[in-house]
């Protein structure tokens, strides 16, 4: 007897009770026999972002890093055994060109493609670093070869050709502007064909936004390619993303991104505390922050006074602070997921830049890594160029530290992230 | 000695009996399951449904008998295409290996069962948009 007033069962929540009843006997092994056994066609690919601040130029920067710079690069990438590099923050000098013609002069605004020409020396040091990886660079540009920029910024790809890795293409998409996080409306985005053994090449499609806030009145790059369904997303933003997140809610919402590991460490470089006091106390008489960069000691004998606080100095790599301005983000809108990220990590630079024989003692308690070291003679080669560092310094931890400090902002106030991402095959039709 | 790969082709013949019994037994699944679907269905419709069905259980990495006709009633219920529609993309969703998700896909689709039985129970999935 149906009850009097009992509500109204959905005949879909009985259906499928009922089926989940008559599958329990069903057996739980494997029916389908899945391409390559049970595994999923896929590979590793260890993808490093790099925002370079202003290289090829800038108002903190000369056009021309030192060599020893360029070589800190190419080294670090090599010692990452990075497979695809994206280069961010690649500037273009403004230049006038002067043309005559019957002695009529005629002036014109140009880019000096600087920004691209550093990128080439990386390109170069690299190929001689890590020759095995067949090294390639791709840098965004219009049909007829000319540079794009968005800010007067634009952003650069180094990928391995080794393995018979292929340049599908390289366009420019639309993407999402955003003062705040320093961002144009454009994304670059570069394909690559990833052969697998035994089975067929993979696609591997990783955006990256092309430049920087737009100038009021600037001409749009054009847009000559379409959003792929999957991607990886490397994004590099000039704000404290963890501070700033309805800008990357925004960010990731234009392209429709599904996934967002955010860093656990800081991947933009902070100013250590006598850069940070001597800009925010208008009382000290005297900036001694330029005369010895890498004396700390001195720094805290001759400008510190009772009415300021303590100074508080890094000892050890890992005091050394910093905010996350970098994110890898993935879409997969495909029913079979193609891009799964493994890790991302940012590259301690602190322990990149450090000796062999100081890593123990300032390296801080991290286990060994990969970048340990790799900086230490490009470190030396900067010591020996800059005289402001103070060559009588004492070789106190603080002191290393401010001075790997120094260096490292001369190469990038970004940290390099490294992200390990697994690249899968897309999903056959099991009836194919 | 040089690895075997076992090709294409190979691994389709090495499928294809599997597929065969798997098929009988989401058919059989359909007409016992949900009769009212099944009979709703013209000619081939039903076989190329649960064809289509199969298919994108294998895209989500379903791969046992009992997952992929769990997934069949899912689908017959609800219809397929999950990506498709914003009232059935959370559906999807729920079977994409996201971070924070079980890496099972197995143990996804359980979740997910789950979850569709309590929504329907609170009336949260309007009628209409499936095969139901």
């Amino acid at each position: 007897m149906k009850l009097a007033g009992a509500p109204d069962t959905d005949p879909r929540l009985a259906a499928l009770a009922a089926a989940d009843d008559a599958t329990a006997d069903a057996s739980a092994a494997d029916a389908i026999v899945l391409p390559c056994g049970a595994v999923v066609p896929q590979l590793e690919l260890a993808v490093l972002v790099w925002n370079i601040r202003e290289l090829g130029g800038g108002f903190h920067m000369p056009p021309a890093r030192p060599d020893y710079c360029i070589d800190a690069y190419a080294a670090l990438i090599a010692a990452m055994q990075a497979d695809v590099c994206v280069l961010a923050g690649l500037r273009g000098t403004p230049e006038r060109v002067v043309t005559s013609q019957d002695g009529v002069f005629t002036y014109a605004d140009a880019v000096n493609d600087t920004g691209i020409a550093e990128a080439k020396k990386i390109l170069a040091s690299l190929q001689k670093a890590a020759a095995d990886g067949d090294w390639a660079l791709s840098t965004p540009a219009d049909s007829s070869g000319v540079a794009l920029y968005e800010g007067g910024t634009t952003s650069a790809f180094l990928y391995k050709k080794a393995g018979g890795r292929t340049l599908i293409g390289l366009d420019t998409l639309n993407g999402r502007a955003d003062a705040t996080l320093g961002l144009g409306g454009h994304l670059a985005h570069l394909s690559l064909k990833l052969p697998l053994e035994g089975d067929d090449p993979l696609t591997f499609d990783l955006l990256t936004p092309l430049g920087a806030t737009a100038a009021k009145g600037e001409k749009a790059p054009t847009v000559d390619g379409t959003q792929p369904t999957s991607f990886v997303l490397a994004f590099s933003a000039s704000d404290d993303l963890t501070a700033q997140r309805g800008p990357l809610d925004a960010v990731q919402s234009a392209v429709t991104a599904d996934s967002r590991p955010l860093l656990a460490h800081g991947s933009v470089l902070g100013d250590s505390f006598w850069h940070a006091t001597t800009r925010s106390a208008g009382g000290l008489l005297d900036d001694f922050t330029a005369i010895g960069a890498a004396d700390l000691e001195r720094h805290d004998a001759e400008m510190h006074w009772e009415a300021l606080p303590d100074p508080k100095h890094a000892g050890t790599s890992t005091d050394v602070a910093g905010s996350v301005g970098d994110a890898v983000l993935t879409r997969n809108a495909e029913p079979r997921a193609r891009y799964a990220v493994r890790e991302v990590r940012v590259i301690d630079m602190m322990r990149a830049a450090l000796g062999a024989d100081e890593i123990t003692t300032v390296g801080g308690d991290a286990a060994p890594c990969d970048e340990d070291s790799s900086l230490g003679a490009m470190r030396a080669s900067h010591r020996t160029a800059t005289p402001y560092l103070g060559p009588d310094a004492p070789t106190t931890p603080t002191n290393i530290v401010a001075e790997c400090a120094d260096f490292l902002h001369l190469l990038s106030d970004h940290w390099p992230v490294l992200a390990t991402l697994v690249v899968r095959a897309p999903a056959p039709a099991a009836h194919a | 000695m040089a690895p075997l790969t076992i090709r294409a082709e190979q691994m389709r013949a090495l499928r294809a009996p599997f597929l065969q019994r798997l098929f009988d037994a989401a058919i059989e699944h359909a007409h016992r399951c949900h009769a009212d679907v099944a009979a709703s269905l013209h000619g081939d419709d039903l076989a190329a449904h649960v064809h289509s069905a199969i298919d994108s259980a294998a895209a989500y990495d379903l791969a046992s008998q009992r997952d992929v006709l769990r997934f069949v009633s899912l689908t017959l219920v609800f219809g397929g295409s999950w990506n498709d529609a914003p009232g059935t993309r959370w559906m999807h969703d729920a079977l994409m290996p996201h971070a924070g998700a079980s890496r099972d896909a197995s143990m996804r689709l359980h979740a997910f069962y789950g979850e569709a039985l309590a929504r329907l129970s609170r009336g949260e999935i309007p009628a209409g948009s499936g095969l139901a």
